[in-house]
């Protein structure tokens, strides 16, 4: 089993797919799927990143469920195989 | 025969019957529904769902925010708005249908926009507020007033075919900041008019926010403090994840920075809705009788000006200039070297006011050559042309 990510809102069309598997090792960090992404995806280097590299504040990587600042590595956290990552925008429609 | 038993007529009993056989319910969640106060915020896709719902369960006064009124556009999914109502203010149109779906509620209607110079006195009154705004600056005024006052917040977003609600209550658990500290910069997310949004999608994010209100009530269940659902319409599918309370928060944390509201229009980088939207005049600009001149001069290709369309690819499709080129707001950063070929660009939207943004952004990117066209296709087709297609 792969490590599944999840896109939403504004990133899913330049994902161009709502789920994706990420050709990465088990024991990738979230940081080396954020890495991949936006080399991968270069459009969402915008979406995810502020100016100085960091990810927006109105941006969230969530890991089966939980927030990854408040995981015990945070972005240094190793994945396994079957680990869901979610990656989803604030939006305001009403 | 009037019966004053446990505070509700005899009507009233009937009405409410299938609530009152509820053993979780019963006569006591019923009371509690109508000694309550909600208040909605925004009367869109989300608002009008839930008013119907909280109208129809016995909430015993909603209050209604928004100063907008009925459009053709509203109808295909703020259900609560008929065609009859087309034209009249919102909490009009609401009012009038929360009447004849329960005439038992009291119904408080504010026609104006939420700021911070009415907020704490508008909410000050009501136990449960339920945010359907449709816009960031909204929803952190909604937030802090919430947090300043210990108001539960119902939130729910919409974006196209997906959905995000939370039950944001500080005393309780996270607030929207905890969640979302700092708002996008300016354009990065489009509205539901530049995005596009499934009908029945906030139908259902509008109903989980109903739900959950009747919850916090009656109190009863697990409310959806401390967990955003997000909804996801194509699949059908909710996720859930759970959210921190974030000892940090501006507002809500151990230490909070902001312990009044404040300017959301400034936070947010947009512009205020005390600003008229067509208020464009610090941004260089034509009228649309300028631009006409100069299209059928053919003046546009001798002097190498492009007339840039910064709408979404669905507008382009309802009407567009053929001379133009459609270069969406949000792919404007990243197509500036494009925009370098022009000598000038003439930026146009629907209404002039995106354009207008858009121009104050290739403005600050050194672009001195922008110009915004006033008013956009809306002023086009009401001084130029009545047969373009307007939406």
């Amino acid at each position: 089993m792969a490590i599944v990510a999840n896109f939403y809102a504004t990133l899913r069309p330049i994902v161009g797919s709502k789920r994706l598997e990420l050709p990465l090792e088990a024991g990738a960090t979230v940081q080396q799927v954020l890495d991949y992404l936006v080399q991968r995806y270069p459009a969402l280097r915008n979406e995810l990143l502020d100016e100085h590299g960091n990810l927006y504040r109105h941006v969230h990587i969530f890991v089966n469920g939980r927030d990854v600042p408040y995981l015990e590595h945070g972005m240094n956290t190793s994945l396994t195989a079957s680990d869901v990552v979610d990656v989803f925008p604030a939006v305001a429609g009403g | 025969m009037q019966t004053a038993a446990n505070g509700l007529s005899a009507a009233e009993l009937r009405r409410y019957a299938r609530h009152l056989t509820l053993p979780e319910f019963g006569l006591e969640g019923q009371q509690k529904l109508r000694a309550a106060s909600v208040l909605l915020v925004g009367l869109g896709g989300l608002g009008a769902p839930t008013a119907m719902y909280l109208a129809a369960a016995g909430v015993g006064r909603i209050g209604l925010v928004d100063y907008d009124v009925v459009d053709e556009s509203n109808l295909q999914r703020q259900v609560i708005h008929g065609q009859s109502m087309l034209g009249k203010p919102k909490v009009l149109s609401a009012a009038a249908r929360i009447h004849d779906i329960n005439p038992y509620v009291e119904v408080v209607p504010y026609q104006t926009a939420l700021r911070r110079d009415n907020a704490l006195d508008i909410f000050r009154d009501y136990d449960v507020i339920v945010d359907g705004a449709d816009n960031f600056a909204t929803r952190y005024l909604v937030n802090d007033a919430c947090v300043l006052l210990d108001k539960p917040n119902v939130h729910g977003s919409i974006f196209r075919f997906e959905g995000q609600v939370s039950v944001f209550w500080a005393k309780r658990g996270p607030c929207y900041r905890c969640l979302y500290p700092e708002p996008p910069p300016p354009g990065m997310i489009p509205s539901c008019a530049e995005a596009g949004v499934l009908g029945v999608l906030p139908g259902l994010i509008g109903l989980v926010q109903a739900t959950e209100t009747v919850k916090l009530i009656a109190g009863i269940g697990a409310p959806l403090i401390g967990r955003l659902l997000l909804y996801d319409a194509l699949d059908m599918t909710f996720r859930e994840v759970k959210l921190r309370k974030d000892p940090h928060c501006p507002i809500c944390g151990e230490q909070p920075r902001i312990t009044e509201l404040i300017d959301y229009d400034e936070f947010c980088g947009t512009p205020g809705l005390h600003t008229h939207p067509f208020d464009t005049a610090a941004v260089p600009e034509i009228t649309v009788h300028e631009l006409r001149r100069r299209l059928e001069s053919a003046e546009l290709e001798r002097t190498n000006t492009w007339l840039v369309d910064v709408r979404e690819p669905y507008e382009w499709q309802i009407v567009h200039f053929p001379q133009a080129r459609l270069i969406p707001m949000r792919e404007v950063p990243q197509r500036l070297d494009e925009l370098r070929q022009a000598s000038e660009l003439l930026v146009y939207c629907r209404s002039g006011a995106r354009s207008a943004e858009v121009v104050r952004y290739l403005h600050t990117q050194g672009f001195k050559n922008a110009k915004n066209v006033r008013g956009g296709i809306l002023a086009w087709a009401r001084e130029i042309d009545p047969n373009t297609p307007v939406y």
